[in-house]
């Protein structure tokens, strides 16, 4: 299922997108329920399907029952719903994640092209909840924060229940769907020169600020998306590609991710894990801060950092697209 | 005023300090409203402006703070067995209510590391902030958990924790107080051994995730005090004990990057909001320095250094803001 958060004009509600249409969710189970002459059908499709995700996430397997009930309610009648034209709608983050955990330097091509090596573990940081915004809604270009704005896609993995020291054959349980971040990154903040030949990551200063972190369109639950382990990524800026790799290339696969990090930290519903990015960057390309832009032979082109009107589009298969203008 | 978020019979209630007591806000507000103006609604319109999370309650901005204010001016000299408009209590002992951390915000901005040597390091000449994940706080009272080899030696500091009113971006520093709605204490714990310098060829960076960001790693409270009690939030001692003995005092006026300097940095990043808690360091923790060979490192630079065993109790202590303590337990026995 392709999970939503739209706007119906009056309130955030969380849909299902059948056939380019965004149907209401809570609307689906409620006429399900009516259906089986259930005479409390509001009531329990209003707590069974809330307007937030992570609420949703919480109510564990019988939200997630209802969620299913509903949307194949909505599937088999829908001449008797009202569906939102995908186009039109106005959507939303399909989840407001209580904290975004992001590794970092785990393409071997973005390794290169910054010079870096492959670290021991992968880099483990933190985008707060607050820099969340959803498709079609603009980065700001702000040069105050930095002339440095950066793109990342990244495959986002949004956790389904708690787990500590979860072991890596268990990890895809622990795991509700994918979305798709844009880690956006503000370079000059992030890559601070250290000496001759060094510099200094700050993952505070250069992936935290206001609108900072795109996410969506959706989130395809696991029923629908199983298996991530070859999924194309791409990003475009204003048309030109400049990111293409694969899942397949990841160093540290989904389940060492989700392993690696519930070893700090008790993962819980609605935590997002953003599993880094390939190469491709405009930092790839920055010599000032290190950078070797090696000619690549996959038709992604080196480009300089994003001006303020550039659209940029990310691709993941068996996902789709999120698209944010920067301005 | 010491605000604070307590629960009694399974609910949570905002109390204001007094004496021994904590004056449930909301419900002295109402009786302020039926007593003193007449008001045949003043149930309902209590409930609409003073809500009993703290976030709304700083949300919901002026009107709700000043009503917490007459509610509170209104009942705090009344005998403390003065009921509310429907025969409920407004003063609740502290020893029958158990406090909570006053607050859930939902990121926390934390000052870096202070510098080796600050004079001879141009290329540092800034404190970083770091993010520590707002799923770490814990109440006042609540275990922190030594985890033995897995986080290795854990430590801790007192820090002034700024709570944030008013909205706003790009903020002087002699504009940021006007946007702060009072203070509490964030005791930062963290991981002595993980938080180190991580290399990948030419880059480095601070290894902030796994040193700082473990369950339980961020105690805070237990009141939050507006900022009219407090004259100057930089100059405030601070004050470090385990077991009840004071391992260091310092001072916030010893900060390489000043309270308002931090806070005002920090708003070049994100809008100040209620959702940020912004926590300005501790002068005499670690630093960021180089080794003999010049590698940046987290060096631990500190006289008296003490380790962190299960059993142990650690406070914090802030002037004028009050004192938190927390046991530390060992998390392989409860889990």
């Amino acid at each position: 299922m392709r999970l939503v958060s739209f706007n119906d004009g009056k309130k955030s509600r969380l849909g299902t997108v059948i056939d380019e249409k965004v149907y209401d969710l809570r609307k689906g189970y409620c006429e399900f329920l009516k259906n089986k002459g259930n005479n409390l059908a509001e009531k329990i499709a209003k707590v069974r399907i809330p307007a937030d995700t992570v609420k949703l996430i919480k109510g564990g397997d019988k939200a997630y029952q209802a969620l299913k009930e509903g949307s194949d309610f909505i599937e088999k009648n829908q001449s008797n719903f009202n569906g939102h034209d995908l186009e039109k709608v106005e959507l939303e983050a399909p989840i407001m994640p209580k904290i975004i955990i992001c590794g970092g330097a785990n393409f071997d091509d973005h390794l290169e092209e910054t010079k870096r090596s492959k670290p021991t573990e992968v880099e483990f940081f933190l985008k707060a909840p607050n820099c969340v915004i959803g498709p079609k809604k603009a980065v700001e270009y702000e040069s105050r924060v930095t002339e440095k704005y950066d793109y990342e896609v990244e495959l986002g993995i949004v956790i389904k229940k708690e787990g500590r020291f979860i072991p890596e054959e268990e990890a895809f349980d622990y795991i509700f769907g994918y979305t798709i971040v844009n880690d956006i990154s503000a370079r000059s903040r992030q890559v601070i020169p250290w000496g001759e030949s060094n510099f200094q990551l700050r993952f505070g200063e250069g992936k935290n600020y206001d609108t900072g972190c795109p996410l969506g369109p959706w989130i395809v639950t696991t029923d629908e998306l199983n298996d991530v382990s070859s999924l194309d990524l791409k990003t475009w800026v204003s048309g030109e590609l400049r990111q293409n790799n694969n899942t397949k290339n990841l160093i540290w696969k989904v389940p060492q991710l989700v392993s690696y990090y519930s070893q700090f930290m008790t993962l819980q519903p609605g935590f997002v894990i953003a599993s880094g990015t390939p190469g491709g960057p405009a930092l790839g390309s920055d010599t000032e801060l290190g950078a070797d832009p090696y000619e690549r032979d996959d038709g992604v082109k080196r480009g300089a950092y994003m001006k303020s009107g550039d659209q940029m589009k990310l691709h993941i298969d068996g996902i789709g697209e999120l698209e944010n203008p920067i301005e | 005023m010491k605000y604070g978020t307590f629960k009694f019979n399974g609910k949570e209630r905002i109390g204001a300090l007094k004496d021994n007591c904590l004056v449930d806000v909301q419900r002295a507000y109402a009786l302020y409203l039926k007593e003193e103006e007449g008001d045949g609604q003043a149930d309902e319109m209590a409930r609409a402006i003073i809500s009993n999370d703290f976030l709304e309650f700083l949300e919901s901005g002026k009107e709700a703070w000043e009503a917490a204010r007459t509610g509170f001016e209104y009942v705090k000299d009344s005998p403390k067995d003065k009921l509310g408009i429907n025969e409920e209590f407004i003063f609740y002992n502290l020893e029958d209510v158990k406090i909570l951390k006053p607050y859930q915000p939902k990121t926390i901005m934390c000052a870096g590391p202070e510098l080796e040597d600050p004079e001879n390091n141009d290329m540092h000449d800034y404190i970083e902030f770091y993010l520590k994940s707002s799923h770490t706080i814990i109440d006042p009272g609540e275990e922190i958990y030594y985890e033995g080899d897995h986080t290795g030696r854990i430590d801790f500091e007192p820090e002034l924790a700024l709570v944030i009113g008013e909205k706003g971006r790009f903020l002087e520093e002699d504009e940021i107080l006007d946007h702060v709605f009072g203070y509490t204490i964030l005791t930062d714990v963290y991981s002595l051994d993980k938080l180190q310098v991580g290399w990948e060829g030419t880059m480095f960076h601070v290894r902030y995730g796994e040193g700082e960001s473990f369950d339980n790693s961020a105690p805070i409270g237990p009141w939050v005090v507006t900022k009219d009690e407090i004259e100057n939030p930089e100059n405030l001692k601070l004050k470090k004990y385990i077991n009840d003995e004071l391992v260091v005092e310092s001072n916030t006026s010893d900060l390489l990057r000043s309270v308002k300097e931090f806070a005002s940095y920090c708003s070049t990043f994100f809008t100040m909001k209620p959702e940020i808690l912004i926590s300005t360091g501790n002068p005499d923790g670690v630093v960021f320095g180089t080794d003999d060979e010049g590698i940046p490192v987290i060096k631990d630079m500190r006289a008296n250094k003490v380790q962190l065993k299960p059993g142990d109790k650690v406070r914090c202590e802030i002037e004028n803001i009050g004192k938190i303590e927390n046991p530390v337990i060992d998390y392989r026995e409860v889990k």
